[in-house]
C-alpha cells in the first residue's frame, strides 16, 4: 500500500459525518478540540463585554450607568465566566486537540467521553448565558458566599442558575481530566517513556490529576448549597448547626488550585514554545518536571490565604503563609529555567515570542503581588480591595491569556495549514499589552487608598476618580486589541497562502504529520528514542506516510490506535474507538434534564432524566466488547499484541481509577465537612445523635463482604473456565445488603432541616445509596453479559470495572454507617 | 502506575500532614489541649516523611535507575523541606492567639 | 522620575482617609512601613528579572558554556537559592508582625463590640453596657481598643483602613480586633465584605476622644 492509498483508507476509516450532522456525532479530537476551542473564545468576548461594562461604569464617580442590581449580576458573570466558561474549557480544548498529536496517538483514550464533555460544557454554559440575557444570573459574587447566596441573602433564582449551571459544566471538566490522564498515561508512541514526554504532557498530566481532585470540593458545596436553597438543609446556618465557613473552606479547596490549574498549562505552553522560539532545548527539563509536580500539589495546602480575614487563629494562618511563600519557589524554578532557556540559545522574536515576552513582564509583577499578599498583616489590610483585583488579573491575564495568544500563533500555522500574512498581529499585541498594563497597574495604587472590590461606585472627592478613569480609558485600548487579534485570526485563517509544514523547526511530534491535520493524525504511528523525536529524524512525517510505523495497514476499516506500558513506553495492546454516533450529545441533553428539573423545581423530571441517563449508559457500554476472543493482532513490523479489551486492565479500569480518584475526593470532602461542623460550627451536639438497628449494621457488614467476596469469586471461576453465576448472583445480593444499610442511614434522620448533623447524615446516606445502587445495577449488567456469552476468560476487563465500583461501595457505606452511628454509640 | 505513585506520593504525604496537624489545632483549641502536641505531630510528620524518602531510595520499594528515581527522589526531598517550612511555625508561634 | 512625581502627584492631591499608606495607629503604621519593604524588594526583583531577559536576547556565540553549568547557574542558583532566601526572610518578618498585632491583655484595655447587618452598624460599650450608637464608634484615643465583630444577618466585615487590618463579621462567631488610634480625630471606617446592593454605603466612622472628650463619653454627655 503506497502513501496515498493509505491517506485514502484512513481518511475514509476516520471521517466525521458530512455537512449538518457533523458537529452532534463526531468523535474525533481534532473536531471536538476546535468546537472547544471556538465555544471557549466566544465566552471569552461575552466575558470581556462585561469587563468593558464594569470600566464604563466606574469610570466616573456616581455614575447613573447602572444600578447595583445590575452591576452585581454583571461583576459576578464576568468571573463566572472567565474562570468557568472560558479558561477551563480553553485548556480542554487545547489538550484534547493536540495532546495525541503530541504523543504520538490517533486520537485520546474515550473519544465519546470527550463529545459528552463538549455537550455538558454547551448545556451548561447556555443556562448561565440564558441567565445573564434575561436579567435573572446570579450576583453574589463569583463565589457566592452564603448566607448572601443562600435563601437569606438571596431567596430568588439567581444563585441557583450559578450551582447548578456550573456544576453541569463541571462534568465537562471531570470527563477531559479523566481521559487525558489515561491518555497521557497509556496512549503515547511505542518508545515514549515518561522522560521522553514532551513537557506540555507533564503539564497537563499534573492539570488533569489538579482537576480530578480540585473540583469535587466546590461539587460538593454546590451540592450542599443548592440543597439548603431547595429543601432547607442548615449546612451554612448557624442557628441550626451549621457554619458559613465550611462553604469558604469548600469553595477555596477548588478555588486555589484553579487558578494554578489555570496556570499550569499555560506554564507548559511557555515551556513548549520558548525553546523553539529561542533555537534550543528547555533547559532543565527534569527541574522543570520536579517544580510543576511540586506546584501542583504544594498548591491544595495553600487555600486558607483567601480566609486570612475571617478570624482563623494566627498559627492556623501562618501555616498557609509559609505554604503559600514556599510555593513561589517552584514557581521560581520554572521562569529562571526559562530565562536561561533564552539564555543559552538564539531567540527570534516572532509574534509568538512577542507574547512569551509579554508573558514574562506581566506574570512576574503577579506573582510578585502574590508572595505580598501571602504575608499575613499585608494581605489584612489589602484584602477585599482593588490591590487584589489588580494582581489576579495580573497573574491570570499575563500568567494565562498572554501564554495562549501564544500558543495561538504559533500553533495557527497547524491548524490551518497557512502561512501568516496579514500582519495585524504585532499592532494586536501592543494595543493588548499596553491596555492591559494602564488598565491594571495603578489599580494596585487604588486598592492601597482603600478602593474596595465589588463596588459599583464611588464619591466624587474621594481621589480614587483620575486613576479609576485611567483604567477605564487603557480598558478600551485593550479591548481594540482583542478585537484585532480576533480579526487577525479570521482573515489568515480564510486566506489561502499555503505554508510550510514546520514553519518552526520544531522537533515534537505534532509537527510530523500533514497540515492541516487529517483526521488519523499519523499515517503510521512512531517509534521515538529521545525527546525531540522530530529533531532527531527530520524525515519522520515522510516515513510515517509511507507506513513505517505501526498500525499502518487498515483492519476490517477500524479506527486503532496503541497502548503503551505507563513508564518505558513499550507497546502492549491495540485499541479500537468507536464509530461516530449522536450518542453523547443525546446523553449531555438528557443529564441536562436533571440539572433543569431542579433549577425551575420540577422535581418529577429528576428521575425521569436519571432513568433516561441510566439507559443511554447501559446502551453506551453494551456496544463495547465482543462474544468471542479474537486473540494477538498483528500490529505492524511483525509485533503481535492483543486487542487492549481483551487485557486485564483496559482503559475502561483506569478510566474508572481516576475517576473514582475524583469521587473519593468528594467523599473525603463531605468527611470534612462532617468534621468540620462538628469542631467549629456553634450549637453542636445535635438533638439527637442518630442510633442504628442491629438489622441495618449486619446488613452493611454483609454487604461490605459478600460484595467484593462474589465479584472476585466470579472472576476467579470464569478464569478456569467455568460460568460465573454464583460470584456474580453473591456479589448481587452484596450490593442489595449494601443498600438496606445505607438506606437505614437515610431513614434514621426523618427530618434532614432540622440540624446540620441530620442534614449530613441525610447527604452520607444518599451518597451510600447512590453508589450501592450503581454497583448493584453493574452486576446487574455483568449478568447479562455472561448470559449473552460476553464472558470468556480473556476479557475480564469488565468484571474488573465492576469489582472496582463494588468494593468502593462496599468502603463508602462501611465509613458512612461508621460516622453516622458511632457519636451515637459512644455517648 | 507505580511510577505515578512515587512521583506524587512524597507530596500527597505532606498534603495529608498539613491538612491533619491545621486539623488538630482547630480540635485543640476547642477542647484546651496543651500546645506540646502540635510538637509532638510535627515531629511525626518529619519522620513519616524521612521514611518515605529512605523508601524511594531502598532499592525494594523505590524505582530502579534513571529519570523516575531522580525524579522521585528529589520531590521526596521537596516533600521533606515542606513539611519542616510550613509546619515550622508551630514551634516558635503561640497556639491560639486568635483575632 | 516620571513615577515618582506621578506618586506625589497621586498621593498629595487624593484624600487619605481609607488610605493604608497613612497610618494614624500603630497596627497600621507597622503595617505601613511592611508595604513600603515588600514595595522595594518588588521593584527590585522585578528590575533584575527584567535585565535578566533583555540581557538573554544579545547576540552570542552559539555554544558558550554547557547546559550543566548553565543549569547550576539558573536554576540552583537564581531558581532555587535566592527565592528560598528571600522567602523565608520575608515569612519569618511577616510572621512577627502578625503575632504582635493579636490582641494581648493591656492594662487599660478598653472593649467595644461591633454588630453588623444590612447595611448599618450598630456599636456596644463595654464600659457603658445601656448604651449603643449607630454608625459612628467612639473610642478613646491612645488605648488599645477590643472589637468584637458580629454580624446579624450575612458576613460583613470591619475595616478601619487608617487604624488596622480589617477582620469579618462572621454569623455565629465573635471575632475580636485590636485597634487604636495615636491621635483623636475622626477615622473612616468601611464594612470590606460584599454584601449586596447596599454595600457600598455600608460605612461607619470612629470618633476617637481625647481623655477629657472619653470621660466626657462615658457619662453620657455625647449624644
Amino acid at each position: 500500500m503506497n502513501a496515498l492509498r493509505r491517506h485514502r483508507a484512513l481518511s475514509r476509516i476516520w471521517a466525521s459525518d458530512r455537512s449538518w450532522r457533523r458537529g452532534f456525532t463526531t468523535v474525533n479530537h481534532s473536531d471536538i478540540g476546535r468546537m472547544f476551542l471556538v465555544l471557549a473564545v466566544v465566552y471569552f468576548f461575552i466575558g470581556g463585554i462585561l469587563a468593558m461594562l464594569i470600566r464604563a461604569q466606574l469610570a466616573s464617580p456616581r455614575s447613573p450607568f447602572m444600578g447595583p442590581e445590575i452591576y452585581n449580576q454583571v461583576f459576578t458573570m464576568h468571573g463566572t465566566i472567565m474562570m468557568f466558561l472560558f479558561a477551563i474549557p480553553l485548556f480542554e480544548g487545547l489538550a484534547v486537540y493536540f495532546l495525541p498529536k503530541l504523543l504520538g496517538a490517533r486520537d485520546l483514550a474515550f473519544p465519546r467521553l470527550t463529545a459528552f464533555g463538549f455537550w455538558c460544557y454547551a448545556f451548561g454554559g447556555s443556562m448561565l448565558l440564558f441567565s445573564l440575557v434575561a436579567g435573572i444570573a446570579p450576583d453574589s459574587g463569583w463565589f457566592m458566599y452564603p448566607p448572601l447566596s443562600s435563601t437569606l441573602g438571596s431567596p430568588g433564582i439567581n444563585p441557583d442558575f450559578w450551582l447548578i449551571g456550573i456544576t453541569f459544566v463541571e462534568i465537562s471538566a471531570i470527563c477531559a481530566a479523566v481521559e487525558i490522564t489515561v491518555s497521557i498515561l497509556r496512549y503515547r508512541a511505542a518508545g515514549m517513556s515518561l522522560s521522553r514526554m514532551p513537557i506540555f504532557a507533564w503539564y497537563a498530566l499534573i492539570t488533569s490529576l489538579m482537576i480530578l481532585t480540585g473540583f469535587p470540593p466546590l461539587i460538593l458545596g454546590s451540592l450542599l448549597l443548592e440543597l439548603e436553597r431547595a429543601f432547607g438543609m442548615p449546612f451554612f446556618q448557624v442557628e441550626h448547626g451549621g457554619d458559613s465557613l465550611l462553604w469558604q473552606h469548600l469553595f477555596w479547596l477548588f478555588g486555589h488550585p484553579e487558578v494554578y490549574i489555570i496556570f499550569l498549562p499555560a506554564a507548559g505552553v511557555i515551556s513548549t514554545i520558548l525553546p523553539v522560539m529561542a533555537r534550543t532545548t528547555l533547559l532543565g527539563y527534569w527541574w522543570v518536571v520536579v517544580a510543576a509536580i511540586a506546584l501542583g500539589v504544594l498548591s491544595f495546602g495553600i487555600w486558607v490565604h483567601h480566609m486570612f480575614a475571617t478570624g482563623i487563629p494566627h498559627l492556623a494562618l501562618a501555616f498557609f503563609s509559609a505554604a503559600s511563600t514556599l510555593v513561589a519557589v517552584p514557581t521560581g524554578i520554572q521562569v529562571f529555567a526559562w530565562l536561561g532557556t533564552i539564555w543559552k540559545g538564539r531567540p527570534q522574536m516572532h509574534l509568538p515570542m512577542l507574547w512569551v515576552v509579554g508573558f514574562f513582564a506581566t506574570f512576574v509583577i503577579g506573582g510578585l503581588t502574590g508572595v505580598m499578599v501571602a504575608v499575613v498583616p499585608f494581605d489584612w489590610q489589602v484584602h477585599d480591595t482593588a490591590f487584589v483585583t489588580a494582581h489576579l488579573h495580573y497573574v491570570l491575564v499575563g500568567g494565562f491569556v498572554f501564554p495562549m495568544l501564544a500558543a495561538l500563533y504559533y500553533w495557527m500555522p497547524h491548524m490551518t495549514g497557512r502561512r501568516r500574512f496579514f500582519k495585524l498581529g504585532e499592532a494586536a499585541f501592543w494595543l493588548v499589552f499596553i491596555g492591559f498594563h494602564g488598565t491594571f497597574l495603578l489599580m494596585h495604587w487604588v486598592g492601597l487608598l482603600g478602593q474596595r472590590r465589588r463596588i459599583d461606585t464611588y464619591d466624587a472627592g474621594s481621589g480614587w476618580e483620575v486613576i479609576n478613569l485611567i483604567s477605564s480609558v487603557f480598558s478600551f485600548i485593550m479591548a481594540i486589541g482583542f478585537v484585532l487579534v480576533l480579526i487577525d485570526v479570521i482573515v489568515n485563517a480564510a486566506v489561502r497562502s499555503r505554508g510550510p509544514r514546520n514553519p518552526w523547526r520544531a522537533g515534537s511530534l505534532e509537527w510530523a504529520m500533514p497540515i492541516p491535520p487529517p483526521a488519523y493524525n499519523f499515517a503510521s504511528l512512531p517509534v521515538v528514542a529521545s525527546r525531540d523525536a522530530l529533531a532527531a529524524s527530520p524525515d519522520l512525517a515522510v516515513r510515517l506516510a509511507r507506513g513505517e510505523g505501526y498500525l499502518g495497514t487498515p483492519r476490517d476499516g477500524q479506527r486503532e490506535t496503541l497502548t503503551v506500558d505507563i513508564a518505558a513506553g513499550t507497546p502492549n495492546g491495540i485499541v479500537v474507538y468507536p464509530r461516530n454516533t449522536g450518542l453523547p450529545m443525546l446523553m449531555a441533553f438528557v443529564t441536562g434534564g436533571v440539572f433543569l428539573g431542579m433549577l425551575i423545581k420540577a422535581y418529577w423530571l429528576i428521575p425521569l432524566a436519571g432513568i433516561g441517563v441510566t439507559a443511554l449508559a447501559l446502551r453506551w457500554v453494551w456496544t463495547l466488547g465482543h462474544q468471542a476472543d479474537r486473540g494477538l493482532q498483528d500490529a505492524g513490523h511483525g509485533l503481535m499484541l492483543p486487542y487492549a479489551a481483551e487485557t486485564d486492565d483496559p482503559p475502561g479500569w483506569w478510566g474508572s481509577v481516576f475517576l473514582l480518584l475524583a469521587n473519593a475526593t468528594f467523599f473525603g470532602c463531605l468527611l470534612f465537612g462532617y468534621a468540620f461542623l462538628w469542631t467549629v460550627a456553634p450549637n453542636w451536639p445535635p438533638p439527637a445523635w442518630a442510633t442504628a438497628g442491629w438489622i441495618s449494621l449486619a446488613s452493611v457488614a454483609m454487604g461490605a463482604i459478600v460484595g467484593p467476596f462474589g465479584i472476585r469469586w466470579a472472576i476467579f471461576t470464569v478464569r478456569r473456565g467455568r460460568k460465573s453465576a454464583v460470584g456474580l448472583g453473591a456479589a448481587l445480593v452484596g450490593c442489595v445488603g449494601l443498600i438496606a444499610g445505607a438506606a437505614s442511614v437515610l431513614m434514621s434522620m426523618p427530618d434532614p432541616t432540622r440540624h446540620a448533623y441530620d442534614a449530613t447524615v441525610w447527604v452520607l446516606g444518599g451518597y451510600a445509596l447512590f453508589h450501592a445502587a450503581l454497583a448493584t445495577l453493574m452486576t446487574g449488567f455483568l449478568l447479562a453479559r455472561a448470559a449473552c456469552g460476553f464472558m470468556p476468560p480473556r476479557r475480564l476487563g469488565e468484571a474488573r470495572i465492576v469489582q472496582l465500583w463494588i468494593d468502593y461501595a462496599a468502603f463508602i457505606a462501611l465509613v458512612v454507617v461508621a460516622v453516622t452511628f458511632a457519636p451515637g454509640l459512644l455517648s | 502506575m507505580k511510577d505515578v505513585i512515587r512521583l506524587f506520593g512524597p507530596l500527597v504525604l505532606w498534603l495529608a500532614s498539613f491538612s491533619a496537624i491545621y486539623g488538630l489545632q482547630a480540635v485543640m483549641c476547642r477542647n484546651g489541649w496543651d500546645h506540646i502536641l502540635l510538637i509532638v505531630a510535627f515531629g511525626l510528620a518529619i519522620a513519616l516523611q524521612a521514611v518515605v524518602l529512605l523508601g524511594l531510595a531502598s532499592r525494594r520499594y523505590g524505582a530502579s535507575a534513571g529519570f523516575v528515581r531522580r525524579t522521585s527522589l528529589a520531590l521526596g526531598v521537596v516533600g521533606l523541606i515542606a513539611v519542616i517550612w510550613t509546619i515550622g511555625p508551630v514551634v516558635f508561634l503561640s497556639a491560639f492567639a486568635a483575632g | 522620575m516620571c513615577l515618582s512625581t506621578l506618586t506625589l502627584l497621586l498621593l498629595g492631591g487624593c484624600t487619605q482617609e481609607l488610605s493604608i499608606m497613612h497610618p494614624a495607629g500603630p497596627a497600621a503604621a507597622t503595617i505601613a512601613t511592611l508595604w513600603w519593604v515588600l514595595l522595594v524588594g518588588a521593584v527590585a526583583i522585578f528590575t533584575l528579572v527584567m535585565v535578566l531577559l533583555l540581557l538573554a536576547f544579545r547576540a552570542r556565540d552559539a555554544a558558550d558554556s554547557s547546559d550543566h553549568s548553565h543549569e547550576r547557574r539558573w536554576i540552583v542558583g537564581l531558581g532555587l537559592a535566592f527565592p528560598v532566601t528571600v522567602l523565608a526572610a520575608l515569612l519569618v518578618y511577616g510572621l512577627s508582625i502578625g503575632e504582635r498585632l493579636m490582641p494581648s491583655a493591656a492594662p487599660d484595655l478598653v472593649t467595644v463590640g461591633a454588630e453588623a447587618r444590612q447595611w448599618a452598624w450598630r456599636f456596644t460599650y463595654a464600659d457603658l453596657p445601656d448604651r449603643e450608637t449607630h454608625d459612628v464608634l467612639h473610642i478613646p484615643a491612645g488605648t488599645p481598643i477590643d472589637v468584637q465583630i458580629t454580624t446579624a444577618d450575612v458576613i460583613h466585615s470591619f475595616w478601619v483602613p487608617r487604624l488596622a487590618g480589617k477582620l469579618d463579621a462572621i454569623p455565629g462567631h465573635v471575632n475580636v480586633l485590636r485597634i487604636e488610634a495615636d491621635l483623636p480625630g475622626e477615622y473612616d471606617g468601611v464594612s470590606a465584605e460584599f454584601s449586596g446592593v447596599g454595600y457600598r454605603a455600608h460605612e461607619f466612622t470612629v470618633v476617637a476622644h481625647d481623655s477629657a472628650g472619653w470621660s466626657a463619653f462615658i457619662a453620657g454627655e455625647i449624644p
